[in-house]
């Protein structure tokens, strides 16, 4: 009971500082979101500390995603070559991490076309083709399963034609993967690491152009774990010159107004190391 | 250290006198449990912009639907329950390119 009085605490005080944090965001105002982002990560610091993690990183790596040790090793081990292999050859400018929207738009049917080149690799998703209906997003893009119904919602934003696509190749990826697994999965990183194997595998069929552009969206997922990992291990560091330098790792200088975006970033503040799993399968498929 | 008149053995006396601590435990931090959970739980459609529901990940939710299904996404995550979220880095409603 104490222990729950505790965890109890921390969760009204995070929920505290997320009161002062939103007024300060309508403010503006840079140094005191700095400074409740800093309050931020150590209440969920001792978040996990109750539950007898090392720090939050340690939680989501070992309890919420679970990551196999040798694939977190290969991560740390390969993150920063990672980093360099692919942001000088793609087409990057300094604040505008998007790739798929600068190439040409594809000439293809969606959704039917998608479907069709996911079916000539992966047969086997013509036997749950009836059973998955695709609807509009307004947080991304993810897919249900419902058990009652037997049935695949795949939710897809109103974007970009060509990031319409990758998320839906993703998400059909996640389908199969589901499949495979007979409705069963190991872990939050087994579904990730093998949906990304199958969606590389797809997407390089479309065109080496494509699938670079897809590894490009991804760069900002790296950009946030990397950051965050940073973060959560050592509270000292500043934020902000942590942030830059991680930017400017994967994708390039961040102009100075830019540099507090992280502040307002959701993936961020709400969702923390929302993308670590991605992030992780990533690096160890693709080095 | 509470004296003890019971005509028990020592080795029961300890049990009894564990028991009694905790038992004295809870009746003190009841009272403080039921008002912490009152005040975390019940919020009867306050204003919008005050709402925050935290799940045990300390992620905030802007209904306790949401923050119900996040903590059961957790905790079911690896039952076969695991209901898969997020194509990183490609919403671009999440990168952020105004402020306030």
């Amino acid at each position: 009971m104490v222990a729950h009085l505790r965890k109890m605490e921390i969760l009204e005080k995070i929920k505290e500082i997320f009161r002062k944090y939103f007024d300060a965001q309508k403010r503006g105002d840079i140094k005191e979101l700095v400074a409740l982002y800093r309050e931020l990560i150590l209440s969920r610091n001792s978040l996990a500390v109750d539950q007898g993690y090392k720090d939050y990183l340690d939680m989501q790596i070992k309890k919420i995603n679970r990551i196999p040790e040798p694939h977190w090793q290969k991560y740390l081990a390969n993150k920063d070559a990672f980093a360099t292999k692919f942001s000088p050859h793609l087409d990057s400018s300094s604040n505008s991490p998007h790739f798929l929207s600068k190439l040409p738009e594809l000439k293809i049917e969606y959704p039917e076309n998608v479907f069709d080149l996911v079916t000539k690799k992966y047969p086997e998703i013509n036997e749950v083709r009836n059973k998955i209906s695709i609807e509009n997003s307004d947080k991304g893009a993810y897919f249900r399963y419902s058990d009652e119904a037997d049935h695949y919602s795949i939710y897809i934003p109103q974007t970009n034609f060509n990031q319409k696509v990758s998320m839906l190749i993703h998400e059909l990826a996640h389908v199969i993967s589901w499949e495979k697994q007979h409705h069963r999965v190991e872990s939050i990183y087994s579904a990730e690491f093998e949906a990304h194997q199958i969606e590389f595998a797809l997407t390089k069929d479309i065109s080496n152009e494509f699938s670079q552009a897809v590894f490009g969206e991804y760069l900002m997922g790296q950009v946030r774990s990397d950051f965050q990992i940073a973060i959560f291990t050592n509270t000292t560091l500043d934020p902000i010159v942590t942030y830059t330098e991680n930017f400017a790792k994967y994708i390039g200088e961040l102009k100075k107004e830019n540099q507090t975006d992280f502040l307002f970033d959701k993936k961020i503040t709400h969702d923390p190391l929302v993308d670590l799993s991605s992030a992780v399968s990533i690096v160890n498929l693709l080095t | 250290m509470r004296h003890w008149s019971s005509p028990v053995t020592p080795k029961f006396q300890s049990v009894k006198y564990i028991a009694f601590q905790i038992l004295q435990d809870i009746i003190h931090l009841l009272p403080q449990y039921i008002e912490k959970r009152r005040k975390f739980m019940i919020n009867p459609d306050p204003p919008k912009d005050e709402v925050i529901y935290i799940d045990l990940q300390g992620r905030p939710h802007d209904t306790p639907q949401e923050c119900i299904e996040a903590n059961l996404g957790v905790e079911e995550a690896g039952g076969g329950q695991y209901q898969a979220g997020g194509n990183c880095g490609q919403d671009p409603s999440n990168i952020p390119d105004n402020k306030g």
